[in-house]
C-alpha cells in the first residue's frame, strides 16, 4: 500500500473527527455567544445532561470533550458563574457564596452569614455540584432530633462549666489564704520572740504545726499560676462548645425555615443540578 | 505675763470676721448669679478659702461644710440649666455633704468626693453602689466620663426602672454641661454619652482576639441576636437591633496594630451605647467581662480607686 493509499483510507475518519469538534466548538460558541446557559451545561457534559433530564443519550465521551475546553474551563466558569450564583442565593437564601481564590470553577458554600458561618461544601460551577460536608449534615440531622433545650454540647458543657466554678473558687480563696498565711507568719514571729522558753515543750509543738500549715498555704499558693492556665483553658473550652452548639442551632433555624427537614434540605442540594437545568429550560 | 492689748485683739477679731464676711459673700454671689463662667469662678474661690487663715474665729458645727458641699451646689446650679429637668440639692438629716437628685433618676441620689490625686479635682459618684459617673477639676479644667463606672450604673435597679427616657435626659445634661464647658476651654472626655457622636468610639486595647469576637456571637446568638461578619470596605462585625446597628469596626493603624471602635448607626441618633448596655444585658456582660480590652478608652489615669 502506498503512502497515498494509506491517507486515503484515514482521511474521512480524520476529517469526520474534526468535522465534529470543530462542530462542537462552533455550538459552544454560539451558546455561549446566545446566552444559551442550558445548552453550555448539555455540551459541557451531554451525558449528565441527558442522564438527569431524560434527553437523548449521546455518544461522545465526556473526556474528549473535556480536552477541547481544558484550557478554557477557568474563563466559561466565569462566564457561567453569576447566573448560577444568583440561582443559588435565590433559592436557598440562607446560604452564602464565595469564590475560591485562584480558581473560577469553585466557590465556598457557607450557611447564614452570621460570624464565623460554617462551610458547608463547595460549589463546582462547571458541572453544578455542591460537594458537601456529611459531618455538618450529620450533626444537623442529630440536632434536629432533639428538643429545644437540648445541644449536642449539652453535656460537655455541664462538666466543663464545673470544672470552672471548681476553679474560680480556687482562685477566689487566694485572699482568704494570703490573710491565713499572714496570721501564721504573725504567730510564728511571736514564738520565736518567747526564746525564754516559757511555755516550753508547748511551743515546739505549736511552732511545728504552725510551719506545717504554712507549708501547705505557700504549696496551695503556688498552684494559682497552674490553676490559673487551667481556669483559661477551660473557658477555652467552654467558648468553643457554645460556639459549636450557637453555630448549629442557627444553621437548623435557616433550614428550617425553608425545609421540613435536614435530609430534604440535603436531597434539594444533591439536586441543585436538576432544577438549575429545568429552571434555565424554563426561561 | 503678757499685757492684754485689746485694741490688737479687736483687730484681729476684725480681720477674722472680715475673712468670713468674704466667704459670706461668696456663698451668697454662689446663690444668685446665673452665669455658669462666673459660678466657676467664685466656686474656685471658696475652694481656696481656708478658714486657717482666721487665728481666732472658728466655726466647727453642723454648719460648716466641706468643699465637697460647695462643688455641690455649684454643680447642681449648672446642671439645672443644662436640663429642663430639674436638679435638686438634699441635705441629708446629720450629714455635711449634700446630695444631688436629678428628677430623671428618682431613685438614685449622688454626690461629689474628693478625688485621691495631687492634681485634686472632684467624682461624682452614685451614692448606693458608690458608682463613679464623672471627674471634674475645677482648677485645670478637666470634664472626664469614668465609663466603665457608668456603663455599670446604667445597670442598676434605679436606673433600670426609670428607663430609657431618663437615661437619654442624664445623658444630655452631661452634654449639654460639656458643650457650655467647652466655651471656656475645657478639656472635655465624655465618650459616647452625645447620641449625635455614636462613630469612632475607640476601644481600650488595638487588635481583638477572635475569642473576643466568638463570645459575643456566642452570647448575642442565645438572646437571638446575630453577630454577623461586616460587609463591604470595612472590615469588623455587625448585630442588627431593630433599625439600630451596633458595629465593631477595625481601623488599620500605622504601627501595623488594629484599632478596634463601636459606630452605633441609629438614623433617629437617640440611642448611645449606654442606651444598648441597658438594653442588651448580653451586651453588657460581654463588655463587662473583656473590660479591659473592650472597655471604651477613656481618661483612665484620673479615675482612682
Amino acid at each position: 500500500m502506498t503512502i497515498q493509499d494509506i491517507q486515503t483510507i484515514l482521511q474521512p475518519e480524520l476529517v469526520n473527527r474534526l468535522e465534529r469538534k470543530i462542530s462542537y466548538l462552533s455550538d459552544l460558541q454560539s451558546a455561549i455567544k446566545n446566552n444559551q446557559i442550558s445548552q453550555v451545561y448539555q455540551l459541557l457534559d451531554p451525558h449528565k445532561f441527558n442522564d438527569n433530564l431524560q434527553k437523548i443519550l449521546s455518544e461522545t465521551s465526556v473526556a474528549q470533550l473535556d480536552s477541547l475546553v481544558a484550557d478554557i474551563k477557568k474563563d466559561i466558569a466565569a462566564f457561567l458563574a453569576p447566573e448560577l450564583i444568583n440561582y443559588v442565593v435565590t433559592n436557598f437564601d440562607f446560604l452564602t457564596l464565595e469564590p475560591v481564590a485562584d480558581d473560577t470553577t469553585l466557590y465556598d458554600v457557607y450557611i447564614g452569614d452570621w460570624w464565623d458561618h460554617r462551610q458547608l461544601g463547595t460549589l463546582n460551577v462547571l458541572t453544578v455540584v455542591l460537594t458537601s460536608d456529611d459531618s455538618i449534615t450529620s450533626e444537623l440531622i442529630e440536632t434536629a432530633k432533639l428538643s429545644d433545650e437540648e445541644t449536642l454540647n449539652a453535656t460537655k458543657i455541664q462538666e466543663v462549666k464545673k470544672v470552672i466554678t471548681g476553679l474560680e473558687s480556687f482562685l477566689a480563696d487566694n485572699t482568704k489564704r494570703s490573710l491565713e498565711l499572714q496570721v501564721i507568719e504573725d504567730q510564728l514571729a511571736e514564738i520565736s520572740a518567747n526564746k525564754s522558753g516559757l511555755f516550753g515543750r508547748s511551743d515546739k509543738v505549736t511552732r511545728e504545726a504552725l510551719e506545717k500549715k504554712q507549708e501547705l498555704l505557700i504549696a496551695t499558693q503556688k498552684r494559682m499560676p497552674e490553676v490559673e492556665e487551667k481556669l483559661n483553658k477551660q473557658q477555652a473550652y467552654l467558648l468553643r462548645f457554645e460556639k459549636e452548639d450557637a453555630l448549629r442551632q442557627l444553621e437548623l433555624q435557616a433550614i428550617s425555615a425553608y425545609y421540613v427537614d435536614v435530609p430534604t434540605f440535603i436531597t434539594e442540594l444533591q439536586h441543585i443540578y436538576v432544577s438549575y437545568m429545568t429552571k434555565l429550560d424554563q426561561k | 505675763m503678757d499685757k492684754f492689748k485689746t485694741q490688737l485683739y479687736s483687730s484681729q477679731l476684725k480681720a477674722d470676721l472680715d475673712l468670713f464676711n468674704q466667704l459670706q459673700i461668696l456663698i451668697d454671689a454662689l446663690s444668685t448669679t446665673e452665669n455658669m463662667p462666673e459660678s466657676l469662678t467664685i466656686l474656685q474661690k471658696i475652694l481656696a478659702f481656708d478658714s486657717h487663715q482666721s487665728k481666732m474665729v472658728r466655726i466647727d458645727n453642723d454648719y460648716w461644710f466641706p468643699s465637697t458641699h460647695w462643688v455641690t451646689i455649684a454643680f447642681a446650679k449648672i446642671s439645672d440649666q443644662a436640663s429642663l429637668s430639674p436638679t435638686k440639692v438634699v441635705l441629708p438629716n446629720a450629714q455635711k455633704v449634700a446630695e444631688l437628685h436629678f428628677s430623671e433618676w428618682p431613685n438614685a441620689a449622688f454626690r461629689f468626693v474628693q478625688a485621691p490625686l495631687a492634681a485634686g479635682g472632684y467624682y461624682l459618684v452614685e451614692t448606693a453602689q458608690n458608682l463613679r459617673v464623672l471627674y471634674w477639676d475645677i482648677a485645670h479644667k478637666r470634664f472626664y466620663l469614668d465609663t466603665n463606672q457608668f456603663a455599670k450604673l446604667v445597670q442598676t435597679q434605679a436606673v433600670q426602672l426609670a428607663g430609657l427616657d431618663a437615661l437619654d435626659i442624664f445623658q444630655k445634661r452631661l452634654t449639654a454641661i460639656a458643650s457650655q464647658f467647652i466655651e471656656i476651654a475645657y478639656d472635655i472626655d465624655l465618650p459616647g454619652i452625645d447620641a449625635q457622636k455614636q462613630v469612632d468610639l475607640e476601644m481600650v486595647r488595638k487588635d481583638l482576639s477572635t475569642n473576643i469576637l466568638d463570645s459575643l456571637f456566642v452570647l448575642g446568638a442565645k438572646q437571638q441576636f446575630i453577630l454577623k461578619r461586616m460587609t463591604g470596605e470595612k472590615s469588623g462585625a455587625i448585630i442588627t437591633i431593630g433599625e439600630v446597628s451596633l458595629k465593631l469596626t477595625t481601623h488599620h493603624i500605622n504601627d501595623g496594630h488594629e484599632q478596634w471602635t463601636y459606630d452605633i448607626i441609629d438614623d433617629n441618633r437617640n440611642v448611645t451605647i449606654y442606651t444598648l448596655f441597658q438594653q442588651l444585658p448580653f451586651f453588657y456582660q460581654w463588655y463587662s467581662d473583656h473590660l479591659t480590652v473592650v472597655g471604651l478608652k477613656d481618661k483612665r489615669e484620673v479615675f482612682v480607686d
